[in-house]
């Protein structure tokens, strides 16, 4: 249990319940490793910061998670669910309760931002009528702020915007989890920083859990309550923004320059 | 939702539009066929069909009213057709009309040609066989020509021995008494006369054919590669020149005999008690007349078809 | 064991005969996505059609003016009408418009579901309950199977208009007579066979225009890639199976 500061920024307290537990986990394209025995436990409300080096596995972790990518052993347990051994049927019932927020956002460029938001409603069988769709759109928009770009294309919208587009489409189905894959990467400072600030009004709005791929340390020191150090495809190191910082490893420290 | 529902419509244009087009294409090769008119089923034996094939055209009176349905061989001398005829036109044929096989054109398609009688009798019916005629065609008809050819070639080396037979005075006598000569020199003329028409008739239908090949320019090309036909031609129709000469000689001397005849009264008296002799006689002549007549029209006629030119040409250049 | 191109030959070919499979192991189950299915028929279909048009008019036009002087030369002018829709009916409609949809909706899949696949769009659907392959490459190939034969008709019949309308620059042939001598000449055995080919031309070019999106490499220059290669491979297949469609027509005596 962290002890609870009061500082409006920081994230929102864990319980001990845990959601997703990963557990040795392996991953190899070719003869190239990039996952070797990863374990990993969130709880729920714990935002956990995977950070590393570019195609150190960052991407692969978490895609494992939400199964678009098959581990080649391990176990990954996310709301009880050994994820591995899911059907597509039931895979499709978990994927309601864990959303992910892509890097490069994967808006579909041929819908309106209303139906990007709309398409997970509809396609994951959810029973809505066509005015409780219009709330909940309209809802999440204003959540991110964008209630007026509603019925613009994808590519009308800046890069922040599609971001923010992005993440209230992820929220659009009320996730228990979110999975964040470098949400900041390729914004400026400034937009960089309102997006994490997003994240964190979401985490405490919601109460939800979120993994966060990165290597942007001003997000994740604002949006995370651990952080784990994704090296040689392990678990090298784990713990708070600050408890790390003062570790004297030569490879824990090449992330703080 | 509307510009959804405008688009569903667009594409509801373009698929209706292909259907239909596609279904009218298949209508209309269907009903070219007959395929979908009330027909009734009608054939006709051959014993050539000569590359006749199922869906070729039927003609009567030079309109399409059916096609070919079947070709089939029931024996080794006879080919059974049938054919698949509109209903509304066998009101005009009769039972006892003519199918023969012929050809749209000269490089045309095969078709079969129904052709009427005039005797009355019945419109045609279900399942009706038609009587056929074997058209002529070029080669058998060139064949017909030389056979021709041979015969009056024999028929006037006859006539040249009993005109000279003739022309000497003691053998005359002979000539006269022997009544079996005479018998054989009718024969000899109604032979003549029988020459004279089928020659005639052999020389309207080259001539037929020569118009044919002068009208259809293109397929001259075709014609042309075929030499051993015009090499065939050419010497019929060289055939025809000798004989042709050889009968105005014969004509000339008939002539003359015929007015020696006349002249030496009591020589030819038993002759001239027989007039149906001298009827027949000149019959004879006239019937000459009019074969030489025919070949040299038949002559005129090759002179200017285009693949004889030549040949021409070279005979006038020969003579000077 | 082999080497490295021949290996990469048949490893190509050995995907996407995979891929065709799939289609065909996917594609019969539910769930249908038939809204997008119509969205898709209207791309290929609607939209392909001024194209398609243009081309089957020129076509026509030209291989009338083309033919013209041969036959002449064998005093068979009349013959015009006959030649020309037999040749465009058979064979000149059916591929020329394979052809330009392999250009047009074969290029435009590998782009569309190229810059999809490089921008998680892919992932993104099937994170959303949505298998992307159905959504998208069934679809697809469903779209150009349908709606290729349905263009190639409707070509048809505009190529045979430009043909009339190449019959009458130097002779004249009036509306009725065209037409007559067009369906006096043509049978089923020429139009059967010649739009059954139509689907399979549709079949490859769904299936190569979307494998070719569907697996592109990462980053812009991947998406290029597999346009490019979707027109490529899939206008030499189109070939292919002319070839072969005119070698089954042969044996099995359709003509």
């Amino acid at each position: 249990m962290e002890t609870k500061t009061d500082i409006s920024k920081q994230p929102a307290v864990a319980s001990t319940e845990i959601v997703i537990s990963i557990a040795g986990l392996h991953k190899s394209f070719g003869s190239n490793k990039v996952l070797r025995d990863f374990c990993l436990d969130v709880k729920r409300g714990e935002s956990v910061a995977v950070i590393g080096k570019s195609g150190s596995g960052k991407s692969v972790l978490i895609k494992c998670i939400i199964g678009l990518i098959d581990p080649d052993s391990g176990s990954i347990n996310v709301l009880g669910n050994e994820v591995t051994k899911l059907d597509h049927i039931k895979l499709d019932r978990l994927r309601v309760k864990v959303a992910f927020l892509f890097q490069s956002n994967a808006l579909y460029d041929s819908m309106t931002v209303r139906e990007n938001l709309e398409f997970p409603l509809r396609r994951h069988w959810v029973n809505t009528t066509k005015e409780e769709v219009d709330v909940l759109v309209v809802e999440a928009l204003t959540n991110v702020g964008l209630a007026h770009t509603i019925d613009m294309m994808p590519s009308e919208l800046s890069g922040g915007m599609r971001k923010r587009v992005a993440l209230a489409r992820t929220l659009i189905m009320k996730p228990e989890i979110i999975l964040y894959d470098e949400p900041t990467t390729g914004l400026d400072p400034i937009t960089a920083r309102e997006i994490s600030n997003l994240m964190v009004d979401i985490q405490k709005k919601y109460n939800t859990s979120s993994i966060i791929i990165s290597h942007d340390l001003n997000c994740v020191k604002l949006t995370a309550n651990k952080i784990v150090m994704l090296i040689d495809g392990k678990n090298y190191a784990e713990g708070k923004y600050e408890e790390l910082s003062k570790s004297e490893d030569e490879k824990v420290k090449n992330f703080y320059i | 939702m509307i510009k959804d529902l405008s688009r569903n419509v667009k594409l509801g244009i373009f698929v209706f539009a292909g259907t239909i087009f596609f279904i009218g294409v298949l209508y209309m090769i269907g009903s070219k066929r007959n395929l979908f008119s009330s027909n009734i089923l009608i054939s006709a034996k051959f014993y050539n069909a000569d590359g006749l094939m199922s869906g070729n055209s039927v003609r009567f009176a030079g309109i399409n009213i059916g096609t070919v349905k079947n070709v089939e061989i029931i024996n080794d001398t006879t080919v059974l057709v049938q054919m698949v005829i509109e209903n509304k036109v066998t009101t005009h044929i009769k039972k006892n009309s003519i199918a023969s096989i012929g050809t749209d054109g000269l490089m045309g398609n095969k078709l079969v040609n129904i052709g009427s009688v005039s005797a009355a009798a019945e419109t045609i019916e279900e399942g009706d066989e038609l009587k056929t005629f074997k058209a002529i065609s070029a080669a058998e008809m060139m064949q017909t020509l030389s056979a021709t050819n041979e015969n009056i070639k024999i028929i006037t080396e006859d006539l040249k021995q009993i005109s000279s037979k003739l022309n000497k005075n003691n053998s005359l006598w002979n000539f006269l008494a022997d009544t079996t000569l005479t018998e054989n020199l009718r024969q000899t003329i109604v032979s003549i006369k029988l020459t004279g028409d089928r020659t005639a008739y052999v020389a309207g239908d080259l001539k037929q054919l020569m118009a044919g090949v002068k009208e259809g320019k293109g397929t001259l090309g075709a014609l042309l590669m075929d030499t051993s036909l015009s090499k065939n031609l050419s010497q019929s129709v060289v055939n025809i020149k000798l004989v042709s000469n050889d009968l105005a000689i014969v004509s000339g001397d008939l002539s003359n005999i015929t007015k020696g005849i006349k002249n030496g009264e009591g020589a030819v008296g038993t002759l001239l008690m027989d007039t149906t002799f001298v009827h027949n006689m000149n019959k004879s002549m006239e019937n000459l007349n009019t074969g030489t007549k025919g070949f040299s029209e038949n002559m005129e006629a090759l002179k200017h078809s285009i693949f004889l030119r030549k040949y021409f040409k070279k005979q006038a250049k020969d003579k000077k | 064991m082999l080497p490295k191109v021949l290996n990469n030959f048949f490893d190509e070919m050995g995907s996407i005969s995979r891929f065709g499979f799939r289609f065909f192991k996917e594609g019969f189950v539910p769930r249908y996505e038939f809204r997008e299915m119509i969205r898709q028929c209207y791309y290929v279909g609607y939209r392909s059609l001024p194209l398609v048009g243009l081309t089957a008019f020129i076509m026509g036009l030209v291989i009338t003016i083309q033919s013209r002087p041969t036959l002449v030369e064998f005093g068979a002018e009349d013959w015009l009408p006959k030649m020309v829709s037999v040749s465009l009916l058979r064979e000149i409609t059916p591929v020329i418009t394979a052809l330009i949809c392999a250009g047009k909706i074969g290029s435009g899949m590998g782009a569309e579901l190229g810059s999809m696949k490089v921008t998680e769009q892919i992932d993104a659907m099937e994170v959303s309950g949505t298998n992307p392959f159905k959504y998208l490459v069934v679809t697809r190939v469903f779209a150009t199977t349908l709606m290729i034969p349905l263009l190639a008709i409707l070509g048809d019949a505009i190529s045979l208009y430009g043909a009339y309308l190449g019959c009458n620059i130097r002779g004249v042939v009036s509306w009725q007579l065209y037409w007559n001598q067009v369906f006096e000449t043509i049978t089923y055995g020429d139009l059967i066979p010649s739009v059954l080919k139509t689907f399979f031309f549709g079949y490859a070019i769904g299936v190569i225009g979307c494998f070719k999106g569907y697996y592109s490499s990462k980053g812009t220059e991947g998406v290029g890639q597999s346009a490019n290669s979707a027109v490529v491979l899939s206008s030499l297949l189109i070939f292919i199976i002319d070839l072969l469609a005119v070698q089954i027509i042969d044996i099995l005596n359709l003509t």
